[in-house]
């Protein structure tokens, strides 16, 4: 039986009272906390192994080196990234995004086209929207009326033979679990390669990437329990070869000469500099955590909490969720009747509840509903019941508090 | 309001019942009680020119100088913004441009309304303020 009660003792973070009442942490949207095995893997590697990684051969930059290695092998386990796909350690899922999109330029032109779709986060939008400015490339946004991706205008972006299409796994606005599978097969039929963003998916869904069969695979460490500062590009070897280096330094490169410069192998060509090796080890770590507590287990939970939350905001009165999705994951965002949600998360504050208020980076998604902003509530998996119940409380009381106020 | 006081005299005002009010809530329920003092800026007049840059929910600021005085209107829509606003607006309206110029507001360290607010909107107001204080070295008597 999955306990959160327990849990929760594994993040110090969350026992805490904030302006005198228990923390209530509901936006793990944003970031989520580190438990304690993952703080010790960065103090540990500092006090006992740290060295920089494939620069030497002395006895800590081997350690170094290995526990590194050791963390990319635990990613694609993590992933079922199989042996043709490479992981590639990145600052996050922006930067990911980034460096497929900056190696794409060159092989991009007039006739070619981008796809995305109307929910993705600003980082897996505005990168193909500038690719395409720059290429001169087609940017194409399909629409997602109510959170639920058009199949017919998919279909019609998808007979223009896009080069690219990116979506992400789990929208961070509506929590919409997108038909990933089907939107796979049907772009790779277009002959169309498939990038997944997968910062709001790689905790609350099983990621099978030998099954999805995308092209690249995104994610943050920071939403899933490790340190802010490294992500993963997980992709198609073949796909990744077709990058082309966007940052040049140590580390990626074969022989250097004033005349000539060639580029090493994969994944180290598309890391150029110091890698963020500790956080990556951190991440390795938090995927240990994750796959000990047992991720059917954990995706279970936040599923059954996603739906508990959903319930509860639903009886808050004047409360509207935003979309109708068949499948939610994780998030759910809604406006709180009258009330601006910017005041709404001040008051939400004030009683130990922590929302995220705003435009959550998703300004198309966010205006396909007709509103500016909205506040989010977001689940892990040390989150319980009885704080749902607290919060919608806080909602009820709030909306009732300032909504007194509200002259039209 | 009350009319006839000093620039300095209002904040005080101001500042007097936010700290006799002392706790958090009671704070919030005073510029929600003091948004609804603030007129509203019609929407057709929230042009991109009349933004003030660096607050996130949107803040937009109408400014005029007639017979020597600093008119000064603020408008949002988050209503603890507008309270904010509010504050602002009833100390520096109707001053003169000697006086919003060397203006050195205290109304958020003074009551402990900066702790309560996040560092972005503190930021933002600030920038509300600097605005309106640019506006008027700009119309400085010779």
């Amino acid at each position: 039986m999955f306990a959160p009660e327990k849990i929760r003792g594994d993040f110090p973070i969350l026992s805490q009272t904030v302006n005198g009442r228990p923390l209530v942490y509901l936006d793990n949207a944003a970031t989520t906390q580190l438990p304690l095995c993952v703080l010790e893997s960065i103090r540990e590697h500092y006090c006992t192994n740290n060295a920089n990684v494939h620069r030497g051969i002395h006895a800590l930059s081997e350690r170094s080196t290995s526990a590194f290695e050791e963390a990319r092998e635990k990613v694609k386990t993590y992933l079922n990234a199989g042996g043709d796909r490479d992981v590639v350690f990145t600052q996050g899922t922006t930067d990911s995004i980034n460096l497929v999109a900056a190696g794409l330029r060159n092989s991009l032109g007039s006739g070619d086209s981008i796809v995305v779709t109307e929910l993705e986060h600003h980082s897996n939008f505005v990168p193909w929207q500038r690719l395409c400015r720059d290429s001169g490339a087609s940017f194409v946004v399909v629409p997602c009326p109510e959170g639920r991706l058009d199949e017919a205008a998919y279909e019609a972006a998808l007979a223009r033979k896009p080069r690219l299409v990116a979506a992400a796994q789990v929208s961070n606005l509506t929590g919409t679990v997108l038909p990933l599978e089907d939107m796979i097969r049907k772009a790779h039929r277009a002959g169309a390669l498939f990038l997944v963003d997968g910062a709001q998916g790689a905790r609350h869904e099983n990621t099978d990437l030998a099954a999805l069969d995308c092209d690249f695979y995104c994610f943050s460490g920071h939403k899933l329990m490790a340190p802010t500062g490294i992500g993963v590009l997980c992709g198609k070897r073949d796909a990744l070869e077709e990058l082309e280096p966007s940052r040049f330094g140590g580390g990626m490169v074969g022989t250097v000469t004033p005349a000539f410069t060639d580029h090493g192998p994969l994944p180290s060509r598309l890391e150029a500099g110091t890698p963020n090796y500790v956080g990556a080890i951190a991440l390795g770590r938090a995927l240990d955590y994750l796959t000990e507590l047992g991720r059917e287990d954990i995706a279970a939970w936040e599923q059954e909490l996603t739906r508990y939350a959903e319930e509860g905001l639903c009886r808050v009165p004047e409360v509207q969720i935003l979309g109708r999705p068949e499948r939610r994951a994780g998030v759910i965002s809604f406006l709180p009747g009258e009330v601006h949600p910017y005041d709404a998360a001040s008051f939400l504050d004030k009683f130990g509840v922590a929302m995220r208020s705003g435009t959550h980076c998703a300004q198309p998604a966010l205006r396909s509903f007709g509103v500016e902003s909205a506040l989010r509530l977001s689940v892990a998996f040390y989150n319980t019941k009885a704080e749902i119940d607290f919060a919608c409380e806080a909602l009820e009381k709030t909306i009732g508090m300032v909504r007194k106020w509200r002259k039209t | 309001m009350e009319e006839n006081l000093t620039l300095l005299e209002m904040e005080d005002s101001f500042i007097r019942d936010l700290n006799e009010l002392g706790d958090w809530f009671l704070q919030y329920e005073y510029l929600l009680a003091i948004s609804g003092e603030l007129p509203h800026i019609p929407a057709e007049e929230r042009t991109e020119d009349r933004r003030v840059q660096g607050c996130q929910s949107g803040v937009w600021l109408k400014l005029s100088c007639r017979e020597g005085r600093i008119r000064v209107l603020a408008d949002s829509d988050p209503l603890i913004i507008r309270g904010l606003l509010a504050i602002i607006v009833f100390t520096l309206d109707g001053r003169a441009p000697e006086e919003v110029a060397s203006y050195e507001p205290r109304f958020l360290t003074a009551t402990g309304l900066q702790k309560q607010i996040s560092v972005d909107r503190f930021n933002g107001i600030n920038s509300v303020i600097s605005t309106i204080k640019d506006f008027a070295a700009g119309h400085l008597r010779e």
